[in-house]
């Protein structure tokens, strides 16, 4: 969606492409006022808005999409976000949407570690490494997807970490991902 | 016929603007604020036509309040300064521009930095450590240029105000004698009365 | 004094052998008056390509955070970063659509193509483009720039060549001209990556 922020999608993919693109003139637009990123809320609450507008009215059907929004700003750090197609959106340090989400939520549930101080917990989130996460979602997606074997062909995979003080995103590509299921079938 | 110009320190900035009003030869009036705070650190001067520095710098407020209230959340000097520009910059080739020149003066709480942007009538911006505008800046920039250095104490930076305000007295035409003098740093903005200077 | 003349630039691009240079002054002014001694003028648009705007400073910010905007949503909708051709029509059709009401602003625009082949346009301000391949100059030292160039520049220039005869056209091109100067930052684009260093003049 943006230099900062990468999004999941589940539903209908064509309604998502137009949100996807206006989400972009949105964080585009914020750039080109005040010359810095969008704070990854806002952008989120944006893209709501939008969603919320087609629940209000009729003649017109809302948008079939529910989002996974990753996202780093300054202020609050890395934040994960879940929106569904009313326009509701809600913040998670570990959320699941579309088929057999109850189960994956479950799962996430179990197996997520806590940040170790609960006093003051991070925003970040967790005491959880990269690697933790990546083995994790690899358990859920293996427990979720009715297939024997999980293949690069079938799943997507995106992190969002910082270099050199920067978000950074990254898209894995078909080799990378059977990599990463390998290393954690 | 407007003198304003602001310092910024390493964790201060300070803004001087004067306090008069006026049309070809006649002052209208001796008291006039034209600073404008928009966050708890980070205000504006401004100077021009009298209509237009008015109505822009509310405008300017409202909007930058409204960021506030809306996101639970101030934007920085420097997110504060681009809007200001890019307001100004539409208006620019729009039917009617504004004609004002401003100073943004800000503290950033996250960075703990003060900046001072300088904007134009064209909305031209630069980020400096000392500004200013109109005729008086034929006079001050000299001063500060002596003066300043980017390790300067708030005393010093308020020494260095003592100074272009003398020679301002000294060298100018027009006595502007009264100042608003505004200074923003950690604790927030906090007017500095010309008898305390 | 055309509006071109108000605040003061000096921008020029060179080629060298696979690699290209950009450099600028750093002065802001109004007219006689110098406001600023650190205005950026030469902008990254990635890591291989770059524009340097000369003109009004007002429109120089203006452009550039339009520049960025579509580049960055060009990035986005099609998974690759912009190539340097594909930029300089991007500018030229930006500049023309204000054919009659344009932006006081000449771009330069130096990058790397694909083959790591150096890629140097200059504009005029309604947006014709020009495709020389040895180098474009523009702002208030351009024809103090033009005789240096022409003077110092040969083909086929490696990196630290390049970046000593690109420093030099500059440095001398803007030490007779009033309106520009207060030091410079060059760029030199390579296939490793960018080299940037800040140059410091007359600074008076």
């Amino acid at each position: 969606m943006n230099d900062n922020v990468v999004a999941g999608v589940a539903g209908l993919t064509a309604d998502a492409n137009i949100l996807i693109n206006q989400s972009r003139i949105i964080a585009q637009r914020y750039l080109l006022r005040y010359d810095s990123p969008i704070p990854v809320e806002q952008l989120v609450r944006r893209l709501c808005d939008l969603k919320q507008g087609y629940t209000q009215f009729g003649g017109l059907r809302p948008f079939g999409v529910s989002f996974l929004c990753a996202g780093w700003d300054s202020t609050f750090g890395f934040q994960l976000y879940q929106s569904d197609p009313a326009g509701n959106y809600s913040s998670w340090k570990a959320a699941c949407i579309g088929e057999n989400s109850g189960n994956a939520q479950s799962i996430l549930k179990q197996e997520y570690k806590e940040d170790a101080d609960q006093e003051q917990p991070d925003v970040a989130g967790a005491s959880m490494t990269l690697d933790d996460a990546m083995k994790l979602t690899c358990l859920v997606l293996s427990k979720t997807i009715d297939t024997a074997k999980l293949t690069s062909e079938k799943l997507e995979f995106a992190t969002i970490t910082l270099k050199d003080k920067k978000p950074h995103i990254h898209v894995y590509s078909s080799e990378e991902i059977d990599q990463v299921l390998e290393k954690h079938r | 016929m407007d003198a304003q110009f602001a310092i910024a320190g390493k964790d201060f900035a300070i803004s001087v603007a004067d306090k008069k009003v006026t049309r070809s030869i006649v002052t209208m009036k001796h008291d006039k604020d034209k600073t404008y705070n928009l966050t708890p650190h980070t205000f504006i001067s401004v100077a021009g036509e009298p209509g237009d520095t008015d109505n822009f710098s509310e405008y300017i407020q409202a909007n930058i309040r409204l960021y506030s209230i809306r996101n639970s959340q101030d934007l920085t000097p420097s997110e504060t300064a681009n809007f200001i520009r890019g307001e100004l910059a539409n208006a620019l080739r729009s039917r009617r521009p504004y004609q004002v020149n401003t100073l943004v003066t800000g503290y950033d709480k996250t960075t703990g930095k003060a900046s001072l942007y300088w904007i134009d009538y064209l909305s031209a911006m630069a980020k400096v450590p000392y500004a200013a505008h109109g005729y008086c800046s034929y006079f001050v920039y000299s001063t500060m240029d002596r003066e300043y250095s980017p390790d300067i104490s708030l005393e010093k930076g308020l020494d260095i105000v003592r100074k272009c305000m003398a020679s301002l007295k000294q060298r100018f035409l027009v006595d502007f004698s009264d100042y608003v003098i505004k200074v923003t740093d950690k604790q927030g903005i906090r007017e500095i009365p010309m008898s305390e200077l | 004094m055309s509006i071109m003349q108000y605040n003061g630039s000096a921008v020029v691009a060179m080629t060298g052998k696979n690699c290209v240079a950009i450099a600028a002054d750093k002065r802001l002014g109004q007219r006689a008056l110098t406001v600023d001694m650190g205005f950026d003028k030469v902008f990254p648009m990635t890591n291989r390509l770059y524009v340097g705007l000369a003109g009004l400073a007002t429109d120089v910010k203006t452009l550039h955070d339009r520049f960025r905007m579509h580049v960055n949503l060009y990035k986005h909708r099609e998974e690759r970063t912009i190539a340097p051709k594909t930029f300089a029509h991007m500018v030229s059709h930006m500049l023309y659509e204000r054919r009659f009401g344009p932006y006081f602003v000449e771009p330069v625009i130096a990058g790397l193509d694909d083959n790591q082949q150096p890629f140097i346009c200059n504009m005029d301000l309604i947006g014709c483009p020009n495709f020389p391949n040895d180098f474009v100059v523009c702002g208030t030292a351009d024809e103090n720039l033009f005789g240096m160039c022409e003077s110092l520049w040969e083909p086929d220039l490696g990196p630290e060549e390049l970046f000593e005869t690109i420093s030099q056209a500059l440095l001398n091109a803007v030490d007779r001209d009033a309106m520009s100067g207060w030091g410079a930052i060059v760029h030199i684009l390579t296939p490793d990556g960018v080299i940037t260093r800040e140059l410091k003049g007359r600074m008076d």
